[in-house]
């Protein structure tokens, strides 16, 4: 039952978090991952009307002058106005989340260990 | 009454059914009719006669009936049961005469016998009959068919009718189902953005709360340390405008608490005159200042215990008395509280804030307890504060369940009333101790701080330092080092930040309440930024014994020791200190993982070799760029570049299993965007990063092969 998988994009310039939680995400089963470097690349794909994108706040460490997740949020809310977006980041500083969460992003979620487990339980809500 | 044959054979040749009639046979048929002679209400024909025969009304009037119903009203002339020569068939009309009536008779075998030898004129006849029969069954049919069609349209109707209603209340329950919806959406939607106040609330509290403690508890450091005469005025205003933001800060955050509908009061001892010399203490140096005369007066017949919120009261008073001291200028302030009242175990008070200030015109006393209102907009300019302190006032003595008014003159002053109602408490004070007495009887204590802000460890390592004689403060950055650091020394106390990364302040005391022996019960203090009573109690049930507020004041560290202290019994007595000193680190300097936990990435892919190997893979690629890029960076000096490299490679450092070096770069991080000077620290620091990364490569290598 593929159709029934739901779909996630994981945006995040860090490729072992990103694998990490990809493969973490489709071992439950229930969805399918795709992973991209860059919010440029996921906007391209946006029409696939993923259910829900994982969105990492900074994405420059490997392209210089790659869009921050701030910026990719507005243009996919733009483009989506329904799209759910999770926020991913290193960063503690609450700041940096409200204002994504200002900007539309469904929760927040800081990449430390516990991250996977708040992953599940915000998909699991939604 | 008589009529001949001639005159009845005249009448029956007037009906249409007998006019062609031959004149010998229309006179044999009259010879043999009967005649009925009727008077009014006679009857007829009753309704179980069969009905065979024709009647012809010759004179009066009758009406042809079944019971009530009547079918016809018969006149001379007129006649009935016509097709009872057609046709033997039961008949349940009944005639009766309205007035006297002369009735013709002819039955049906009379009708057969005078015509049976006449077939053509019976034909005549019965052919005109039939015709008639025809015609009125195709009236009846004609009738029961507009009568269908009737009813068939009114069906319709009704159908459509209630088709429509149908619609109508199928779309009324699609509007109600769609309105529960939009309720439901906008329910959750108003409980999300509920939420994220609340955790904005939280977290604005944590933010700022966290700097303040730093910049005040630091403040207070250096003053300690002989300054100069200069530094000391500087220190003394750093100090003052720190206070005065507290203030604010507080301010705010409370309005927003009691606007959320979460502030709650604490209800515990409360001792009015206490409340009064602690308000006294605190004004008195402002009123002094101004050339104020400031007076506090206590009635002696208020009970030194009653029950209620201490803090919250003080607030109340040192609003409306702070504010009584900020718009006078010359003159007196004076705070008095009187008992008003007393009914079995509650008694009124009334407390009352008078001054000879500005005062109040009439208009702005109407908007003096709204929010963000002061009586004119350069009012905050030229006296400061937020505008909240009144509404913040009202709100609270609302709370309380009290009331609070206020009269002014304008040019000559205003007092400011407050009405409670408290209970009087029994009262188990804990007795008073004096904060030397308290110091003194701390000397000695080993106690651990786990706090992962670097300032405010120093500010409560050297407060600590400074307070208790003799003290042993050692210090770690998270719950999971404070753990390791409890089950292997021995500690009279433990102040535990709440939230901390690696293991939170809540996990680590549940951790160590899980330990064997005493290092299970050891006092757990803990730090925290938010003091509701929801937090404290969240404290508490991890097994924490007191919570402190950041930032904290000494009388407040000091209070928390000595209550665990006591509820503890004896201080357990402190293991030796073989060289503790040289083997701590020292505050703030993490030292790098000797080898990396790889406990979260086994959870992780549940032991699957493949995935942990790919994972590391993807580390040991960052590992590979961050290196240079780290070095860089440093050598270079660009503190953006520098940033950017360790805060890419952190979490990874997180999720690889070396927890102590992403902490390192959570620091270097922090010092870097805080723009912190010191750099030395820093250069030392990121070289035990990248000593950490360095050595972190062979290990994961050795793990692929």
């Amino acid at each position: 039952m593929e159709d029934s998988k739901k779909k996630i994009f994981v945006v995040d310039d860090d490729k072992m978090f990103a694998a990490m939680l990809a493969d973490h995400l489709e071992e439950q089963g229930s969805y399918t991952v795709a992973t991209f470097g860059t919010g440029e690349e996921c906007l391209e794909r946006l029409g696939e009307s993923p259910d829900v994108i994982i969105l990492d706040y900074y994405l420059d460490s490997n392209v210089p002058g790659a869009k921050n997740g701030l910026e990719i949020l507005q243009a996919i809310h733009k483009n989506a106005p329904d799209q759910k977006v999770i926020m991913l980041s290193a960063q503690e500083h609450y700041g940096v989340a409200l204002q994504t969460i200002a900007s539309g992003a469904v929760q927040y979620v800081i990449k430390d260990l516990q991250a996977f487990k708040e992953i599940d339980s915000i998909l699991e809500e939604m | 009454m008589h009529i001949t044959t001639a005159a009845l054979a005249i009448k029956l040749r007037g009906m249409d059914l007998f006019r062609s009639m031959p004149e010998p046979l229309l006179l044999e048929l009259a010879q043999k009719c009967g005649i009925e002679r009727m008077q009014a209400g006679d009857t007829i024909f009753r309704k179980d006669d069969p009905g065979r025969s024709l009647f012809l009304l010759l004179e009066g009037d009758a009406k042809v009936h079944d019971g009530d119903y009547v079918v016809a009203y018969m006149s001379t002339g007129s006649c009935f049961g016509e097709m009872a020569l057609l046709d033997e068939g039961p008949r349940s009309m009944s005639v009766t005469a309205i007035a006297p009536a002369l009735l013709a008779r002819i039955d049906r075998e009379i009708f057969f016998e005078v015509l049976g030898d006449h077939p053509d004129v019976m034909e005549q006849i019965v052919g005109l009959l039939t015709r008639r029969l025809r015609f009125q069954t195709d009236q009846t049919l004609a009738h029961l068919r507009r009568r269908e069609e009737e009813l068939t349209r009114l069906v319709e109707e009704r159908t459509a009718e209630l088709m429509r209603q149908k619609e109508e209340a199928e779309h009324l329950r699609a509007k109600a189902e769609a309105q529960m919806r939009e309720a439901e959406f906008q329910r959750q939607r108003a409980e999300q953005s509920e939420r994220f106040e609340q955790q904005f609330l939280a977290n604005m509290s944590h933010e700022l709360r966290t700097p303040m403690n730093a910049v005040m508890g630091m403040t207070n450091l250096l003053l300690q340390k002989n300054p100069r005469d200069d530094q000391r005025r500087y220190l003394d205003s750093i100090r003052q405008s720190s206070e005065a933001l507290l203030v604010i800060l507080n301010d705010i955050l409370d309005i927003s608490k009691i606007q959320a509908g979460r502030l709650e009061l604490e209800w515990t001892d409360l001792n009015v005159s206490q409340i009064l010399d602690n308000l006294f203490t605190t004004l008195q140096f402002r009123a002094e200042e101004k050339g104020l005369i400031f007076q506090v007066d206590c009635d002696p017949d208020i009970p030194p215990a009653l029950s209620g919120d201490p803090v919250r009261l003080q607030q109340i008073l040192i609003n409306l008395a702070g504010n009584a001291v900020k718009f006078t200028e010359k003159g007196r302030v004076s705070v008095s509280a009187r008992l008003a009242g007393q009914i079995s175990d509650r008694c009124r008070l009334r407390f009352e804030v008078t001054d000879t200030g500005i005062g109040m015109t009439p208009d702005q006393l109407a908007i003096v307890f709204e929010s963000f209102r002061q009586a004119s907009s350069d009012t905050t300019r030229k006296y400061g504060g937020t505008g909240l302190g009144l509404s913040i006032s009202k709100q609270l003595v609302e709370l309380f369940g009290g009331s609070i008014d206020v009269e002014s003159t304008p040019g000559s002053g205003s007092t400011f009333g407050v009405n409670l109602e408290l209970a009087i408490g029994a009262g188990h004070r804990k007795p008073e101790t004096s904060a030397a007495d308290a110091a003194e009887a701390l000397r000695g204590m080993r106690i651990l701080v786990a706090e992962d802000n670097y300032f405010n460890q120093v500010v409560a390592i050297e407060t600590l330092e400074m307070l208790i004689p003799d003290v042993v403060v050692h210090a770690v950055e998270n719950g999971q080092e404070a753990l390791e650091r409890v089950s292997s020394q021995p500690y009279d106390a433990v102040l535990m930040d709440v939230t901390m990364p690696v293991m939170d302040g809540l996990e680590a005391t549940r951790a160590i309440r899980e330990l064997p022996g005493p290092a299970g019960s050891v006092p757990i203090i803990a730090f925290t930024a938010s003091v509701t009573n929801k937090e404290v109690k969240k404290c508490l049930s991890a097994g924490m014994n007191a919570c402190v507020p950041k930032p904290f004041k000494e009388a407040e560290l000091l209070g928390a020791l000595m209550t665990v202290k006591t509820s503890n019994g004896q201080i357990p007595p402190a293991g030796e200190e073989e060289g503790d000193e040289a083997e701590n680190p020292g505050a703030g300097s993490p030292k790098p993982d000797a080898a990396p936990q790889l406990a979260f990435l086994e959870q992780l892919t549940g032991g699957n070799s493949a995935r942990m190997q790919k994972y590391i893979g993807l580390y040991l690629e960052s590992a590979a760029a961050a290196i240079p890029n780290i070095e860089t960076a440093l050598a270079a000096g660009d503190r953006d570049a520098l940033r950017r490299a360790v805060h890419t490679i952190k979490p990874q450092l997180r999720m690889i299993g070396m927890g102590d070096a992403a902490e390192l770069a959570q620091a270097i991080e922090t010092v870097v965007k805080e723009g912190a000077a010191d750099k030395v620290l820093l250069a030392d620091q990121v070289e035990r990063l990248l000593a950490a990364i360095r050595h972190s490569v062979p290990v994961f290598q050795s793990y692929l092969m």
